[in-house]
């Protein structure tokens, strides 16, 4: 079964149900490893991959930061353990990606930025991995100093859930490099692939692409490529998108395009917007809306650092 | 990072959340704050220089800038601060330079566009092939930044430290080996740049002027065919995925540097003053440093990216330093005195003499 992962809300919501889901993984990888025949293997991931999924979709249905932040780095290691045995399945490396990222976003980079890079690095592998199995990608990247039009024609709106969480690790890689000329170059290829994503699927993930691109576009000064009218309107586009849910939206808006046009009295009401919001705006993304009310909370705790 | 932002992190906060969500009695929740709340609400310093600046926050040149800081902030046991605004976010430098006049800045990190408004005569560190390596530039620093030093003060502000640009490179579509080459592009001029308007008008080559946001788009669409920039600024920009060559001889060196204002400067008690100049001589000959290496790496990128090197021969390039020569007449008496250019050119004879080379381009 696929995920539809516009619509995480699905299935039970308790912990019973992930203690549960988390014992048929042990269960499973036990038996993949102790008879790790063919059968057993299509047997075993077919098992697994709707556990695997059940178990990203309840974690980002946590209310509680603190169980999340103790527990996810295991279910990580979990993670990336079916991703590389199974390295042909979509699903897995999705799930794999989309976690590194989350994980490293909502609790690791603000404090600990070299462990971000590393977690976005193995992120960023294990989407690109499968990625380089796909023809328009082994040309494209083959293709210098940029891809071609012709050749980012060849995306598919099949490719957007992969192609996205590989460039959402790829592109936080970049921001934490940018001592390394080698990586700020890349951040023009990241972008052509990212508009990509955003002509064929702007609405995924609540409008996530569309937030990551406001962000890039803010991120830059005007002088070297910046855009902050264009990141504003896309910041616009995606809470018009989440239907102004996803709160996490708003702290990138505060974090990039309120700095980038120096509007401190921006910055503090839209971060201020986002702590008073309701608690129970997205259930299905819960852990988002607590992470970007945590986060709202240090940003404004630090503003005398950017104002 | 700061060191207010290294002292907070997003634990504390949630600790302290947790524990009143748990509902601890009220002396409890006094004292998670009493012990927090120190570090939490990090002391400003008494003397704070608020300085501007293009480079982005976590790039090489801020994150030494942040070294400074902190070094600055430990060693004056937290009375002098230098708190940078990365990444443009106060404006371009024009409107730095008006932020610094009305004072609601302190000072900028500018690059000899911004440096030659308040003090036109540092631009004759920039004549077109008036510098051939590294070596000569810091030749030139040892003996003359008290002369560079003193014009500044004249101007009105005072230097903290050199943060050059570096070399500078001609990127193009089509391969430009020659001055006949020169002559055919469709030659990028930054706009309300006096030295680089007469370069180009001694190369004979017909300037576009346009501001550095509109280069990507024109390059895009063939308003300019080539443009001039240091390797580390031309990935920045992303220049180079518009242009298929570079030659392999700079046209100039492009200086930089963070000055502050007298005013805020005198400000700073006279002790504390010899401890941010000593710290900053010691953290902007680092930052000199990496930026070389930076522009080094850069230029292999970009060659990795597929843009080729084009070799100048040596006749060309002797026709090229003559139009340095012509340029830096014609703007004698415009943007510097007969006598600077004289001792600079001086400087670099006795460097070459000892050296024992008439001086090699870089390449």
């Amino acid at each position: 079964m696929k995920t539809d992962y516009r619509n995480p809300a699905r299935g039970a919501t308790n912990r019973v149900r992930a203690f549960r889901v988390l014992g048929g993984l042990a269960i499973g990888a036990v038996l993949t490893q102790v008879l790790g025949c063919g059968v057993t293997n299509k047997v075993a991931v077919s098992t697994m991959v709707p556990l695997l999924e059940s178990t990203v979709e309840s974690t980002f249905r946590e209310r509680d930061v603190e169980t999340v932040r103790e527990g996810i780095p295991a279910n990580l290691l979990l993670l990336r353990g079916f991703a590389e045995e199974y390295d042909g399945d979509e699903t897995l490396r999705i799930l794999a990606a989309q976690s590194y990222f989350s994980f490293a976003l909502g609790f690791v980079e603000d404090y600990e930025p070299d462990r971000a890079e590393l977690l976005y690095s193995e992120g960023w592998r294990l989407g690109r991995e499968l990625l380089e199995r796909r023809d328009w990608f082994r040309e494209a990247q083959a293709e210098k100093p940029v891809p071609s039009r012709e050749t980012l024609e060849k995306i598919e709106e099949k490719d957007v859930p992969l192609l996205f969480w590989t460039l959402a690790n790829w592109t936080r890689w970049v921001s934490l490099n940018l001592n390394d000329p080698a990586a700020v170059a890349q951040l023009a290829r990241v972008e052509l692939y990212l508009g990509r994503v955003i002509e064929l699927q702007p609405e995924y993930y609540y409008g996530l692409p569309l937030a990551m691109v406001a962000s890039l576009q803010s991120f830059r000064p005007e002088m070297l490529g910046g855009k902050p009218e264009a990141s504003k309107s896309n910041f616009e586009e995606a809470f018009r998108v989440s239907g102004n849910r996803m709160l996490y939206f708003k702290v990138l808006y505060a974090e990039f395009y309120c700095k980038r046009v120096f509007d401190e009295e921006c910055f503090v009401e839209t971060l201020q917007e986002v702590i008073a919001a309701p608690d129970d705006l997205l259930p299905e993304l819960q852990l988002w809306n607590e992470v970007a009310k945590d986060k709202a909370a240090y940003l404004l705790e630090t503003r005398d650092d950017y104002f | 990072m700061t060191i207010s932002s290294a002292v907070l992190s997003r634990p504390r906060r949630s600790i302290r959340r947790t524990i009143l969500l748990t509902g601890l009695a009220l002396v409890g929740i006094l004292t998670i704050v009493e012990r927090f709340a120190p570090s939490i609400v990090h002391a400003k310093p008494k003397h704070q220089l608020k300085i501007a600046t293009i480079a982005p926050d976590g790039s090489t040149w801020m994150n030494i800038m942040h070294e400074l800081d902190d070094a600055v902030q430990a060693e004056t046991g937290g009375e002098v601060g230098l708190k940078f605004y990365p990444g443009g976010i106060q404006g371009d430098e024009p409107i730095v330079l008006r932020k610094i006049a009305t004072g609601q800045l302190h000072g900028g990190g500018l690059t000899g566009v911004g440096l030659g408004t308040i003090a036109p005569e540092l631009r004759v560190l920039e004549l077109p092939f008036l510098f051939r390596d590294e070596s000569e530039i810091a030749w030139i620093h040892e003996r003359m930044d008290s002369k560079f030093e003193t014009i500044l003060h004249d101007a009105g502000y005072t230097l903290l430290g050199w943060a050059d640009v570096g070399f500078v490179y001609l990127y193009s579509k089509e391969p430009i080996a020659t001055k006949a080459d020169l002559n055919g592009q469709k030659l990028w001029l930054w706009e309300g740049d006096p030295l680089a308007e007469e370069f180009l008008s001694k190369a004979g080559v017909a300037p576009v002027p346009l501001s550095i946001t509109d280069v990507m788009t024109s390059l895009q669409t063939g308003l300019i065919t080539s443009v001039y920039v240091s390797p580390l600024a031309c990935i920045a920009l992303q220049w180079f995925t518009r242009v298929g060559y570079t030659t392999d001889v700079p046209i100039t060196h492009a200086m930089g540097a963070v000055v502050v204002t007298n005013e805020a400067w005198e400000k700073i008690p006279e002790a504390h003053r010899a401890t941010v100049r000593k710290l900053a001589d010691e953290y902007f000959a680092k930052l000199q440093a990496a930026t070389t290496k930076e522009n080094a790496q850069s230029a292999q990128v970009i060659a990795d990216s597929g843009v080729k090197t084009v070799h100048v021969s040596d006749a060309e390039v002797e026709s090229l330093r003559s139009i340095g020569k012509d340029v830096a007449s014609a703007l004698t008496g415009k943007l510097y005195p007969a006598e600077l250019l004289q001792q600079v050119e001086s400087e670099l004879g006795a460097c070459r003499a000892k050296a024992g080379t008439t001086g090699a381009l870089v390449r």
